[in-house]
């Protein structure tokens, strides 16, 4: 049998699984018919097991060098590296909703394994949810993006893989992105399910809290890989350009943030459960916008597919997710109003609420500088662009704010705090910010901006820090390993809290790192071997080219000395190079990184002389970036390792809500 | 707490942000290459900026803006060499008020939504009453608080 049929078939069957699983998950549901529910999840299960089997083979067709199968031969050739070939899979449209279908459904049945027994009130309904998710997938992929579509004749080789995705990051990074916001689906279909079944307690998000601080930690992970493959292979100097794509992982990514913080506050203190409802159904929502904004071909980005039937199949299925979800919402206002008052402006709760304006203000300002453009053309039929400009000016103030929080929220108490206890605790804070304001002052510094950046992110850093100091006290032994002691001691205790207070030191470096941005320079020219440029506290010398040729590419580069005070530190070799398969040009940089700064080299050009067109930067503090994003993802790692909360007893062998609802298919 | 100075200083805040989003570069001052290139998005690098795309053709571009620049251009003739030979796509700072007022009146609004709730809220929260105690009662609590006393001396 042929790869192609065989796919195409595989492909039928999953999505005749997942359709018969939303229809009776929901039938089962309104009839309290356990049989129909049952086979519901079995019909999931059988969906899951269905589109692993169409992507192990479609893993298979692109080892076996297939090219029978068009995206085989687009995203490969026979000189693929055995890594890319395996990361081809989601390198275009087709595979990576293949890819995102795969994980989906890896996802659901995963939270079907483990919550039927826990919540068996909310599963059936979840099941629904879940099902309806990947028939719609599996209907993308079937109808308008389908990876094992035939070419005919069969050539003797592929395109090859894009050498921008031909990166380490590139292999990680859409992973991660994926697994971040295909994970979102699990505490969606959780919350759909409690306002269908009216269990509205804070039960649903306590069952799927793991789920959701599981997805928000790809998510996270993802964006930093995808600032760090920039950086590393784009060649231009920066890792975030506020493009479209980048918007679009960055939104669920803003209200998830937002929800993780407000759920506390209903956990604490029963309040704000129709803002965490509001809040985890729009982060889903957000993810299908994004995975439509990249395949609709409304924008232009070096991140986007080409332009493909699948948008328009997205936009329905995008808006019967936003009114299926959000009608709901509205017909359980009334029972999901709190019975509980905020006590005073002056509380952890408030500044809880005020760190939610802030994601949320900040998350609709992207939205809005995203779409902007669209808008305009579609009124008026003007093409205008919002670019970093718009962005950077407007969020800039929302993000020193929001960093504000970062610092003064674990400092206020829950309920009522007190000034006399939120003086003691600020002073050290006040003095560390005030330190760091002053030196930059004396270092010659006079950029009001970066010093009062700087001066915030001292201050935050102190307050976060004091948190472990404080807990290790608490819990201190006696003898020289009383303090570390202490430290694993209050850690291991409260994962969650400490977990969540590393993830904030991560922050705090990461946006060290951005305030770099502030004290970076450049430099661009033409160089002949042994010319010179200084930048600042290198100089650097083009000492002579290289050129040379692989069954890849055609490689030409210029051997660069770096030396600081007229030592020479570093030998650096950017490159610019002819992919050979793809006929396209790549630079590849040369960089220097440190802690203090990154020396960034990029050869734009090289003519038969060898003179050389060169870009450099100082990137100061970028390091501290990577640095932020190891501590958030080893704090996620901190709050993982928790104990699942308690499941709450549940009156096990019913599907029947508490009270008869209909349940929309 | 009083919420009127939060309120004061986000209208403040927001009102000068707008402001100067919409007066944007002083259209008369010279500028420097890397802040044209900066505000310009590149026709030859999707969704980046001139002074980040890393084509030949933008390498040009830049030349071209570092003699426009060394000869003197203003921001706004500048600016208009953009919209004559790239269009106006290639102005990465948009132009109009809508753009600019929107995120700070949907801060704003978010602002005074929350604070709106919050006072509500904040008022309509069962205050405790103090109670009175009967005398046996009184003499109960005296006891039983002498002894707690004692005991933690």
């Amino acid at each position: 049998m042929e790869i192609s049929a065989a796919g195409q078939a595989i492909l039928l069957a999953a999505l005749a699984c997942a359709l018969w699983s939303t229809i009776s998950s929901a039938l089962g549901v309104k009839r309290n018919d356990r049989r129909l529910a049952l086979s519901g999840e079995r019909a999931l299960f059988a969906g899951a097991f269905f589109i692993v089997c169409a992507t192990v083979l479609l893993v298979y067709a692109f080892y076996s060098r297939d090219f029978s199968l068009k995206y085989v031969h687009g995203y490969s050739s026979r000189s693929t590296s055995p890594i890319f070939t395996f990361t081809a899979l989601w390198a275009g449209m087709e595979g990576s909703l293949l890819f995102w279908t795969l994980l989906t459904t890896l996802y659901s049945v995963s939270a079907m394994a483990v919550q039927r027994k826990r919540r068996p009130d909310l599963t059936p309904v979840a099941t629904a949810v879940l099902a309806g998710i990947l028939t719609f997938f599996a209907s993308v992929l079937v109808l308008g993006a389908n990876p094992f579509t035939s070419l005919s004749p069969i050539p003797g080789d592929g395109r090859g893989l894009n050498p921008l995705l031909q990166s380490p990051f590139m292999a990680i990074h859409p992973a991660m992105l994926y697994l971040g916001l295909t994970g979102f689906a699990v505490p969606f279909a959780f919350a759909v399910a409690s306002l269908v079944t009216g269990r509205l307690e804070a039960g649903w998000f306590t069952s799927t809290r793991r789920w959701t601080v599981l997805a928000w930690s790809f998510l996270t992970v993802g964006i930093i890989l995808g600032g760090a493959w920039a950086y590393m292979e784009l060649g231009w100097g920066g890792y975030w350009a506020w493009d479209p794509v980048e918007n679009a992982s960055l939104l669920p990514w803003l209200t998830g943030t937002a929800f993780l913080h407000s759920v506390m506050i209903q956990e604490r203190r029963q309040m704000l459960k129709i803002w965490n409802v509001a809040l985890i159904l729009g982060t889903y929502c957000l993810a299908i916008f994004g995975t439509f904004l990249t395949r609709s071909g409304l924008l232009s980005s070096v991140h986007t597919f080409s332009e493909s039937p699948v948008g328009t199949m997205f936009l329905p299925f995008l808006a019967v997710v936003l009114v299926f979800a959000f009608g709901l919402l509205g017909w359980r206002y009334e029972k999901l109003r709190s019975q509980r008052h905020l006590e005073t402006m002056f509380s952890r709760e408030a500044m809880f609420l005020f760190n939610n304006l802030l994601l949320v203000t900040i998350a609709l300002t992207v939205l809005w500088g995203t779409l902007y453009p669209i808008m305009v053309e579609a009124f008026s039929g003007a093409k205008i662009s919002v670019g970093p400009p718009f962005f950077n000016t407007v969020i800039a103030p929302m993000g020193l704010a929001l960093l504000a929080l970062t610092g003064i929220g674990p400092l206020v108490a829950w309920r009522r705090a007190s000034w006399r206890s939120l003086k003691r605790h600020i002073f050290l804070p006040l003095v560390g910010g005030a330190a760091t304001v002053a030196s930059l002052a004396l270092n010659g510094v006079r950029s009001a901006g970066a010093m009062f950046g700087l001066g915030l992110i001292s201050f935050v850093a102190v307050a976060t820090i004091g948190e472990f100091v404080r807990g290790a006290r608490a819990h201190r032994g006696k003898g020289p390993l009383g303090y570390p002691k202490g430290l694993l001691t209050v850690i291991s205790g409260n994962r969650r809290r400490y977990g969540g207070y590393i993830v904030h030191l991560g922050v705090v470096l990461i946006c060290l790192g951005i305030s770099g941005t502030a004290f970076r320079e450049s430099w661009s020219g033409t160089m002949k071997p042994g010319d010179s440029f200084a930048i600042g506290r290198y100089d650097v010398t083009y000492a002579r080219a290289r050129t040379f040729t692989t069954d890849e590419k055609a490689v030409r580069m210029a051997v660069m000395n770096v030396a600081e005070d007229g030592r020479r530190v570093a030998q650096l070799t950017p490159q610019r190079n002819i992919h050979l398969a793809q006929d396209q040009a790549q630079s590849e940089i040369g960089l220097r990184s440190s802690l203090s700064d990154d020396l960034y080299l990029v050869l734009t050009q090289m003519d038969s002389s060898f003179t050389v067109t060169m870009r450099a930067w100082v990137n100061p503090l970028v390091a501290w970036i990577w640095i932020g994003g190891a501590f958030m993802a080893l704090g996620m790692l901190v709050i993982l390792s928790g104990k699942p909360p308690e499941p709450r007893p549940v009156a096990a062998g019913t599907a029947r809500a508490k009270e008869s609802v209909p349940v929309p298919v | 707490m009083k919420m009127w100075p939060l309120a004061a200083i986000a209208v403040l805040g927001g009102l000068a942000l707008g402001i100067s989003f919409l007066s944007g570069p002083d259209p008369d001052e010279v500028p420097t290459a890397d802040e044209v290139a900066g505000r310009m998005m590149s026709p030859f690098c999707p969704g980046l900026t001139l002074e980040e795309c890393p084509s030949d053709q933008a390498s040009r571009v830049r030349g071209e803006i570092d003699q426009m620049v060394a000869r003197g251009a203003t921001n706004s003739e500048i600016d208009r060499w953009i919209v004559d030979n790239f269009g106006e796509v290639a102005l990465a700072r948009p132009g109009g008020s809508i753009a600019w007022m929107g995120p700070p009146l949907l801060a704003l609004a978010g602002i005074g939504a929350v604070t709106l709730v919050l006072r509500r809220r904040v008022r309509a929260a069962p205050q405790p009453q103090p109670v009175e105690l009967s005398e046996q009662d009184e003499n109960l609590f005296q006891q039983d608080f002498g002894s707690f006393r004692r005991g933690s001396e």
